[in-house]
């Protein structure tokens, strides 16, 4: 049913009134009828005519019901009364009608009426040739005309329009309009063209839908054919209140609700099913649609496409219109009394609380709309905006969130929304935020402040962008100029730069040499590397630099500058400090590792260089560098250390029990014990040599099973991407109308797997009691594999039942062919 | 106000192509960034001049799902114009265009002008319809082809007043029969100073009288 597609919030109440007893109606009701009255004072009462089969008129005022009902008999002994209506201004017409089909019209002033027996104000008997289908009475035009239609079975309209004389005959005329039964006649807006007046009024038939155009005179001036429907039947209409010259008619078909305007068509509303009742007040569309269990009672605020309330009535009598306020008048099925009926007061829910069930549901858009309407406070609405803003923020939504903050300054401190804009990512919006905060009244000193931060902030990504791009793309280091032209901190770096190359550092002292190189030192290299390299190098040569480790450090992450650097510090200065050819061996073996020199260069510096072997071959087994065969000298050497010392660690481990607990493969354990073995004098490196082998080796293993599971995981991730690949290329369509356990047409909310499978969400939750629709994949496909999939050891256990007949059953329903009649079955045979 | 010439349009193709969001920015100049389900049929109205001419436009917005295709196929009997939308950024809207087209074309009159409209034309890096595509099905079908915008309302004006300019050359060349009312074109009072007063009784159609929807 097209009903569930709607968006849908109970913005409407339905509140159960006391009972009232007819107990005066003891007939069947034959005829119906309620008004809206407009009082001058702007209130609006509204009255119920209910006719019953006796003859008798019962009236129901709204405002106060049993104190203000009167029951009348119609002055003629006619017939049962068969159709009534009522203008607004109370004047009630009823129609009888004879088995020759004489129409008998009688007019009742209800504002006169204080006796039962009352009579009526104008009358008369129409002669007719089918039977009357439908009436409606209204008061028209500026000059109060009463208009009378009668709408008959073989679509003629007898149409009254006039001032009311004792025999109303006089005015009433005739016109074929429809091909078919006519049920449903509204009369729309006097409109004024020179000096006649044109009526509009609007009829219904089965198949048809027309406009015409009535003059003064009641003659039909134009008609025009707005719809002709052969296939779906109109089943009942209503005009859009108050009528003014936009005034539409609103008719309801079995698949929907239509809109139509004077000249066309206009919306139509998807609400399936057959159409009862209908009324049209402002923006809120009532409708009851007849359903299996009753009827359903449908308000639709058309303005916003919003469901407000959707209740079950059964019984349904008549619906009265009153201020905004709806009385649904329905029998009352569980009282002994047949002539008790149930009033419920159908009445919208305080501004407040529509606003707060508007938030929970996150319609904050409709909420706004609501409080626009109803002129709300501006504050209000400020408030509803900050909600509104952090359930854009949460989804996604930045730019509106913030457009919806930027409305709500004045009312709502900026702390609450400046606090929710803090993180670096939504740096921009907390800009648009502050920027249009400082055009308020509310701004402050620390507000300029934050947004300068937020500007900093932005240079400040906006830099690291840059760096990005040199560190990325060298082809862009070219570009220096270029860059520094846009940015004024690169516009610093090239102070720096030409500094750097003009600078006399002869005098300057090496701290003040190292700041400097702390602050630029990365971006000139990065920049303008072997010039940067050159200079450095000067420096160091000419004794400025004296503690190269320390200036290395600002480069540690660039080896290649680092070595260079180093190296030339060692032939240059001739220097034999053993500490830094042991840097210059982990900056070279770093180098090789990434590919950037070969094994024999490093192993022809090993042979240069007076290096002590064991730490040589500790750093190359920490690089995983080899010596390969016979490519070191002193290899042989190495080999004899390593076995005469194989047992000094235990032995010293034995020794000092303390240090047993750090033989674990743990690593931090481990560097443990290579700190306590430097700070030790009686163990020398070589003594742990044998451990650390042992510990690179089981590393390597450890690697190489990680490297296993890498690949294992890349090709899983292959695997899942080409299945992906194959889903977006051949996607799935589903067309399923049904759902799989109901079998009843699907509506929202549904869940579609990709077996095909399609089920209501509710008929999940009910029937498997799943909690997520993804719980368990698709239910069906579930029971399919268990159906399939023999259970070997449920139906042994089924088998061994206590109850000799389940025991059988049991193994027929496990199957024939499973059929096993063990010695104990053939017992109980 | 009044007019001289009332067209009736139909605006048609699968659901989120941006239907509502054309009719929105062309009626009130304005883009809905989350626009919900349409649910049957929305109704929206806009004058335009052509030729020196005040046309007014009434235009139906139909519901894209399927599950609405009996309501909206109701429409297309009285609509002189018809735009059939697609998304750019979705091609499955583009491989329905020829279902749609046959169902425009079963129920409706025969010579209903159809614009062919490429929506969302703002989302190039997400496109999956090639324009040339557009292009050749719109040749290849007789169909007149624009890619539009919703947010940005490239071409929205135009794709609406290019399908009046169509519908009014035909009206000039004798096309259209103007007092059929089936074919979605109803005769205003700058076009008939005297509007013919039917007889008060029987037939169907007839000029009205002008008036704001």
């Amino acid at each position: 049913m097209s009903v569930f597609q709607w968006k849908s919030v109970e913005l409407f109440g339905l509140i159960n009134l006391p009972s009232i007893k007819l107990n005066d109606i003891n007939a069947e009701i034959t005829a119906h009828c309620c008004n809206r009255v407009k009082a001058v004072n702007g209130t609006t009462n509204s009255t119920l005519v209910l006719c019953d089969n006796n003859g008798y008129v019962h009236v129901l005022l709204e405002d106060n019901i049993k104190a203000k009902r009167i029951s009348f008999k119609c002055c003629y002994n006619h017939p049962p009364i068969k159709l009534c209506a009522l203008t607004t201004n109370n004047l009630l017409a009823v129609l009888t009608q004879t088995d020759t089909f004489s129409l008998c019209i009688s007019i009742y002033d209800l504002n006169l009426i204080k006796k039962e027996v009352h009579p009526c104000i104008a009358t008369t008997i129409f002669p007719a040739t089918s039977v009357a289908t439908f009436m409606q009475a209204e008061v028209i035009g500026p000059d109060k005309l009463f208009a009378l239609g009668i709408g008959l079975d073989k679509g003629d309209l007898l149409l009254h329009v006039g001032n009311i004389n004792r025999d109303l005959s006089l005015n009433i005329r005739r016109h074929a309009i429809a091909s078919s039964s006519i049920n449903g006649i509204q009369f729309g807006s006097c409109n004024q063209q020179s000096d006649i007046k044109i009526y509009d009024v609007f009829v219904v038939s089965l198949n048809g839908v027309y406009c015409i155009a009535l003059n003064d005179k009641g003659e039909v001036d134009a008609k025009t054919v707005l719809d002709s429907n052969k296939n779906t039947p109109n089943q009942c209409c209503t005009i859009s209140q108050p009528i003014t010259s936009d005034a539409f008619l609103v008719v309801g078909r079995y698949d929907a609700i239509y809109c139509f305007n004077r000249n066309c068509r206009g919306s139509c509303y998807a609400i399936e099913g057959q159409k009862q009742y209908l009324s049209l007040v402002e923006n809120h569309l009532i409708a009851v649609v007849k359903t299996h269990f009753g009827s359903m009672l449908i308000v639709i605020d058309i303005n916003n496409k919003l469901i407000v309330l959707r209740k079950q009535i059964s019984s349904l009598l008549c619906i009265m219109t009153g201020n905004n306020l709806y009385y649904v008048l329905s029998k009352d099925e569980s009282s002994k009394n047949e002539c008790t009926y149930n009033m419920d007061m159908l009445k919208e829910h305080n501004t407040n609380i529509k606003i707060r069930t508007l938030i929970t549901n996150c319609m904050h858009d409709i909420a706004l709309m609501l409080l626009k309407r109803e002129g709300s406070e501006y504050q209000n609405a400020a408030y509803v905006r900050l909600k509104y803003g952090n359930n854009l923020l949460v989804k996604g939504s930045f730019t509106r969130a913030v457009a919806e903050y930027a409305q709500t300054i004045g009312v709502v401190k900026p702390y609450h929304i400046i606090s929710k804009l803090l993180s670096s990512r939504h740096n921009d919006n907390l800009i648009e935020y502050m920027n249009k905060l400082l055009k308020s009244e509310s701004a402050t000193i620390e507000h300029q402040k934050l947004l300068q931060s937020c500007f900093d902030r932005q240079k400040l990504l906006y830099r690291i962008q840059q760096l990005w791009i040199f560190k990325n793309d060298t082809t862009r280091i070219c570009d220096f100029k270029e860059i520094s032209a846009r940015r004024v901190n690169i516009s610093s770096l090239i102070d720096a730069w030409s500094h750097l190359q003009i600078a006399d550092f002869s005098k300057a002292d090496e701290v003040e040499v190292l700041d400097f190189f702390l602050e630029y030192g990365r971006e000139l290299l990065s920049v303008h590397s072997t010039d940067f390299l050159k200079t450095v190098k000067s420096l160091i040569r000419n004794q400025i630099i004296k503690n190269i480790l320390r200036f290395l450090t600002i480069f540690s992450y660039n080896a290649e500058f680092c070595a260079n650097l180093l190296s030339d510090y060692i032939e240059n200065g001739s220097t034999n400090d053993e500490k830094l050819h042991y840097h210059l061996l982990m900056l070279y073996l770093s180098l090789w590792r990434d590919n950037k020199i070969s094994s024999k260069y490093i192993i022809d510096f090993i042979e240069r260089v007076p290096l002590r072997l064991e730490n040589t071959l500790i750093l190359s087994k920490a690089y995983s560098f080899s010596f390969g065969n016979g490519n070191l000298e002193n290899i042989e050497e190495l080999k004899l250390i390593a076995d005469e010392q194989k047992h000094f660690f235990e032995d010293n481990i034995k020794k000092n029990p303390n240090l047993a607990s750090l033989l674990t493969t743990d690593p931090h354990s481990v560097l443990m014990i290579l700190q306590k073995i430097y700070s030790s004098l009686d163990i020398q490196m070589k003594d742990v040599k044998s451990i650390l082998a042992e510990k690179l080796i089981k590393n390597g293993i450890h690697a190489k099973s990680e490297i296993q599971s890498i690949e294992d995981l890349n090709y899983d991730i292959e695997s899942k991407s080409s299945l992906l690949f194959h889903y977006k290329l051949h996607p799935i369509e589903f067309r399923n109308k049904c759902c799989d356990i109901c079998k009843q047409p699907l509506k929202m909310p549904s869940v579609y797997f990709l077996c095909q499978h399609s089920f209501h969400k509710d008929c999940l939750r009910y029937n498997y009691h799943t909690k997520k629709e993804d719980d368990a994949g698709c239910v069906l496909c579930n029971e399919n594999i268990k159906f399939f999939v023999p259970d070997y050891g449920k139906s042994e256990l089924s088998s061994k039942s206590c109850d000799p007949i389940k025991r059988i059953s049991n193994v027929f329903a496990s199957g024939m062919d499973k059929l096993i009649l063990s010695e104990e079955v053939g017992c109980i045979l | 106000m009044s007019y001289a010439y009332l067209f009736k349009y139909i605006i048609i193709g699968d659901t989120g192509v941006g239907k509502s969001c054309l009719l929105l920015q062309f009626t009130d100049k304005r883009f809905q960034p989350v626009h919900d389900l349409t649910i049957g049929v929305e109704f929206g109205a806009r004058m335009i001049t052509i030729d020196g001419k005040q046309i007014k436009l009434q235009i139906w917005d139909t519901a894209g799902q399927e599950a609405f295709r009996s309501i909206t196929r109701s429409y297309y009997r009285g609509a002189a114009g018809a735009l059939l939308v697609y998304d750019i950024t979705r091609r499955e809207t583009f491989n329905h265009l020829t279902t749609w087209l046959e169902d425009a074309r079963q129920h409706s009159n025969s010579n209903m002008v159809i614009m062919l409209i490429g929506n969302k034309s703002d989302l190039d890096s997400r496109r999956e319809v090639k324009k040339e595509e557009g292009e050749a099905f719109a040749r290849e079908h007789g169909l007149v082809f624009m890619e539009t915008s919703a947010r940005t309302a490239a071409n929205v004006e135009e794709a609406f007043i290019n399908t009046a300019k169509e519908i009014y050359e035909k009206i000039q060349e004798g096309v259209f029969d103007i007092n059929n009312e089936a074919n979605g074109i109803k005769i205003g009072q700058q076009a008939t100073p005297t509007n013919p007063a039917l007889p008060g009784s029987g037939g169907a159609g007839g000029a009205v009288n002008s008036g704001c929807c």
